[in-house]
């Protein structure tokens, strides 16, 4: 089922537009890496799903009903976002961060029902992290705090997860967690899930499809595979041939 | 050519000692006993110097002297010793006035034009004043904190007359100008009388002695009757002072000129035990139950704004539990309309007048006085 | 925290709070025997002068400086969590200084178009300086949300805050070196802040907009514990940013308006008791910080109020001086107990 689809979106500031003619669909299920170099407009296109910013021209659809047209509040019901910001409040508990993700469904004080409570457990217990839940959110090391963010993006319970750099700072084994527990997600939960990383390797190898953005390169996507044999991923990353080739070889393992 | 140098010589030293001679006669007896010619001051003492005068102005603040300052004569030959000495030469010519209360003796000596340069001149409502500055007879040279110095270096001032602060620096204009900066500190006297005799400060220095005495002489005789007879009345009504602000009241302390003022008008301030000339923050509940009984309430008015007895209760409902505000007992001054800054330092006897109209109208029935600074406020229903 | 742990954190809070209230009446500047108090308690004779000291004077300055606490100290606790600034206070967008000229204007000003200063206190001193504060204050409150409704980023927000407090600051400045020292004085006095400047006549009025600001802050807490996370994921979570933060300076700019104008400007109280409410009770849920905040902040002026009139000073202290000298030792050992 097709959840997100951009067609001829440009991305980028009012005055400098930064990528354009994006055309792309999410459905669900989907797993899809978002990669490119460094200021090449991964976050400006997170920052556009997310409508911090406006599309500078173009269109995305969600569910056949374009983004912009969602008021907040019902856009908070179907995109969830996970970015490299943590919050850095001295009290802020696990549960508290969590129970965020239950406001869409909340009333004017935010009183949680058990059934929102039973949601943050839930959560919690998927990415499984359960046993922090009255932990200081502060006090948690990276990983603890990337799968505390993701919980609260699941407690959204949202069709769309979209995750800024989710391995950004975790160490080996923490990102191969990451991706497992992303491809569970998909899987069970039927989300259609976006991420960015730079963890080419990782992504040909756990990922089907990629979205790649490069400077003054047309947008492109694919899958894994493909990209990779077909060229894209050297000509995008500049890589050098023996490189390629042990990427391919990778792969084919 | 001889006959005619022997000639000029002659007439020379005739003029010469004949001045001399003028003065010497004038002066002779109260210089030799050094006899202080201030009687209620406290800050400054005046004596005879030779055909001049000696000046000295103390301070409350610390022992050292505000300044020493010698009057003499332009028209006579400067004495040896004094050459090095802060000397203003009388009568003044180039006069700056930092504050009305010291040109509006000028004014009414019918010297203003020795004045040249006066501060803050947008605070005055005196139509005299007023018209020299449109003129430019006047010039306005700025405020205390800040000085237009190169109109005041431009009106080359031989006298300067300043405010003495405790905390306020020496500016450096009297360098810049070689005026002499004298330190008028009319303002520290807490005796009505004191205050009033700088006056004669002013008399000296224009040559117009004889006539600030009889001034001041007039003024003491007045007060002193008035006084008198309120010292022997037996029913002394007792009276505070001042509105809060910001729920403190800022009285006058016991020993401050209006404490003196009630005291001779035959009332009792209600803080007279308190020695102090510099004002109190006092808790508005304290004010309340040491002068809630008091008969009296006297209170300045700085706007154009009417006080009434209504006023006054929308602005505060405290006010309201006062026996002088009960008993319609408020004496007010309004500041700007009785020109009070420039004029009652003067007028200590009217001041007083005033005050005794107020406390005691039984002693004035007979004279049809129309009270000038301070009436009570009639309740207007 | 269990929730049985709040529930006495919150009452003890209110008893001591009720404890200082009623200090607050029996002592001030007038020491009276308290058998004396408790029979004006029970007699109801109005115009006893001690009667008429309790219930006219102590009683409507404890109640101002007990809605002054709660509002300061609220305030501060949403510009601390709308800048994510744990040093931000109301005077951050520049109210405090905003209500300062507007006063700078009345006393500076019209001292010198009036012939002489408000130094005697007249009528200015009440009427004038509150109304002028409030017109100051709701001057640059306005000039902020302009801004605010603007701006996503909270940063630049806060840059702008701070310099609008500076150039009114500094036109407050200019005008005083071109004022008479009685002006400046009366200005230094307004300054150091009161809780007696409300009064009888005046307490109605001020209780009921402070209230209407207190009241409307509870609706905030959903909103200000999604803000913890950051803008992006508010915004994320349904928010619209920039109408929240137009909301929030809103209501934290009107109390602090409403207080500047009739107490002066109090600084510390919005500072500091957020971070108090927060170590006692080691949350960041603003369900339970607004009201905790609200509570230390009344304790807090109440305590303040009553040093500030001590028996045996004559006069008042100014509660400027005595909100950071009796507060600052309280915050610190607050966060020493609290890291131990």
């Amino acid at each position: 089922m097709e959840i997100l689809k951009t067609s001829a979106l440009s991305i980028g500031y009012e005055n400098k537009t930064v990528v354009s003619d994006i055309n792309v669909t999410l459905n669900e299920g989907d797993i899809i890496a978002l990669v490119g170099p460094n200021g090449a407009g991964k976050s400006t296109l997170f920052k556009t799903f997310s409508t911090h910013i406006k599309p500078v021209g173009g269109m995305i659809e969600l569910f056949g009903k374009n983004l912009m047209s969602y008021s907040p509040k019902e856009r908070a019901r179907l995109l969830g976002i996970v970015l490299t910001e943590r919050p850095d409040d001295m009290f802020l508990k696990v549960f508290d961060v969590v129970a965020t993700g239950r406001y869409p469904y909340t009333g004017m004080f935010g009183k949680l029902s058990e059934n929102d409570e039973n949601e943050i457990n839930v959560s919690l217990e998927l990415v499984g992290v359960n046993h922090l839940i009255d932990r200081v959110f502060n006090t948690l090391s990276d990983g603890e705090k990337q799968k505390v963010m993701i919980a609260k993006a699941i407690a959204q319970n949202t069709p769309v997860i979209m995750l800024d750099e989710p391995t950004a700072f975790l160490d080996y084994p923490s990102k191969i967690e990451l991706f497992s527990l992303l491809k569970k997600l998909a899987k069970e939960q039927k989300k259609a899930i976006l991420f960015s990383s730079h963890d080419l390797e990782l992504l040909l190898r756990y990922t089907d499809n990629l979205w790649i953005i490069a400077k003054n390169q047309p947008f492109a996507c694919g899958q894994s595979s493909e990209l990779l044999k077909n060229g894209i991923i050297k000509q995008y990353f500049g890589l050098k041939d023996a490189d390629n080739q042990y990427l391919m070889n990778e792969i084919k393992y | 050519m001889m006959k005619k140098l022997l000639l000029i010589c002659l007439s020379m030293t005739c003029i010469f000692f004949s001045c001399v001679e003028n003065h010497d006669n004038t002066n002779k007896d109260s210089c030799s006993d050094n006899e202080s010619l201030m009687q209620y001051t406290s800050y400054i003492d005046v004596t005879n110097y030779k055909s001049g005068y000696y000046i000295n102005i103390s301070n409350p603040w610390n022992e050292k002297s505000l300044g020493e300052f010698y009057l003499y004569p332009d028209s006579l030959e400067l004495p040896d010793e004094l050459e090095h000495k802060s000397v203003i030469r009388t009568p003044v010519k180039n006069v700056i006035a930092y504050s009305s209360t010291q040109w509006s003796v000028f004014l009414e000596l019918n010297e203003i034009d020795r004045v040249k340069g006066i501060l803050e001149s947008n605070y005055t409502d005196n139509p005299e004043i007023k018209r020299l500055l449109a003129e430019n007879k006047i010039e306005d040279v700025g405020i205390e904190t800040s000085l237009k110095t190169e109109i005041v270096i431009n009106l080359h001032p031989d006298v300067i007359l300043y405010t003495p602060y405790s905390t306020v620096p020496k500016t450096e204009i009297g360098e810049l100008t070689g005026a002499v900066m004298f330190p008028f500190a009319d303002y520290l006297e807490n005796h009505p009388l004191g205050r009033a005799e700088w006056l004669k400060v002013i008399g000296f220095m224009t040559c117009r002695e004889k006539d600030t005495d009889e001034w001041f002489n007039g003024i003491v005789t007045r007060y002193e009757s008035l006084k008198n007879i309120c010292q022997n009345i037996e029913n002394r009504p007792t009276v505070f002072s001042d509105l809060p602000f910001e729920g403190q009241w800022y009285l006058p302390g016991g020993a401050s000129y209006i404490a003196q003022i009630f005291h001779d008008a035959g009332a009792d301030y209600v803080w007279k035990d308190n020695n102090s000339t510099a004002s109190l923050p006092v808790d508005a509940e304290t004010v309340l139950s040491k002068a809630r009984d008091a008969d009296f309430w006297r209170v300045m008015n700085s706007t154009s704004h009417k006080f009434t007895y209504e006023s006054l209760a929308a602005e505060n409902e405290l006010y309201t539990y006062f026996k002088a505000y009960k008993d319609r007992n408020i004496i007010v001054c309004n500041i700007r309309e009785s020109g009070y800054f420039e004029k009652s330092e003067y007028e200590p006897d009217i001041l007083l007048k005033d005050f005794v109209l107020a406390f005691h109208p039984e002693m004035m029935r007979n004279e049809d006085y129309l009270p000038k600074y301070f009436y009570r406020l009639k309740d207007e229903k | 925290m269990k929730n049985s742990k709040i529930v006495i954190g919150i009452a003890g809070i209110i008893l001591l709070g009720i404890v200082l209230f009623v200090l607050n009446l029996f002592v001030g500047s007038v020491m009276v025997p308290i058998e004396d108090i408790f029979k004006v308690l029970l007699k109801e004779n109005t115009d006893n002068t001690l009667s008429v000291i309790i219930f006219n004077y102590r009683l409507p300055q404890a109640l101002t400086a007990l809605l002054a606490g709660a509002a300061l100290a609220v305030a501060g606790l949403l510009m601390q969590t709308l800048f994510r600034n744990p040093l931000a206070d109301p005077s951050m967008l520049g109210i405090s200084s905003g209500a300062s000229l507007g006063v700078g204007i009345v006393i500076l000003l019209t001292g010198a178009i009036s012939g002489a200063a408000v130094s005697s206190f007249g009528w200015w001193s009440t009427i004038g300086v509150s109304l002028a504060a409030f017109i100051g204050a709701v001057l640059v409150l306005f000039v902020m949300l302009a801004f605010s409704s603007r701006m996503k980023n909270m940063t630049t927000l806060i840059i702008i805050g701070l310099m609008i407090a500076y150039l009114a600051g500094s036109i407050t400045d200019i005008l005083k070196f071109f004022s008479l020292k009685e002006d400046i004085h009366a200005f230094v006095i307004w300054g150091m802040g009161s809780f007696s400047g409300v009064g009888t006549s005046k307490i109605a009025i001020f209780a009921i907009s402070i209230i209407i600001g207190l009241i409307a802050i509870f609706f905030l807490s959903k909103n200000l514990n999604i803000l913890l996370l950051g803008e992006m994921y508010a915004e994320n979570l349904g928010i619209n940013i920039k109408r929240n933060s137009v909301i929030i300076i809103l209501i934290s700019g009107y109390l602090t308006a409403i207080v500047t104008a009739y107490c002066g400007p109090i600084a510390f109280v919005g500072l500091a008791m957020p971070h108090i409410a927060r170590f006692l009770f080691k949350s960041s849920d603003h369900r339970l910080l607004i009201p905790a905040t609200m509570l230390i902040g009344m304790d807090m002026a109440l305590f303040c109020n009553l040093i500030a009139r001590m028996p045996g000073f004559d006069g008042n202290l100014p509660i400027n001086a005595v909100t950071a000298f009796i507060g600052a030792p309280v915050v610190i050992s607050v966060i020493m107990k609290s890291k131990k």
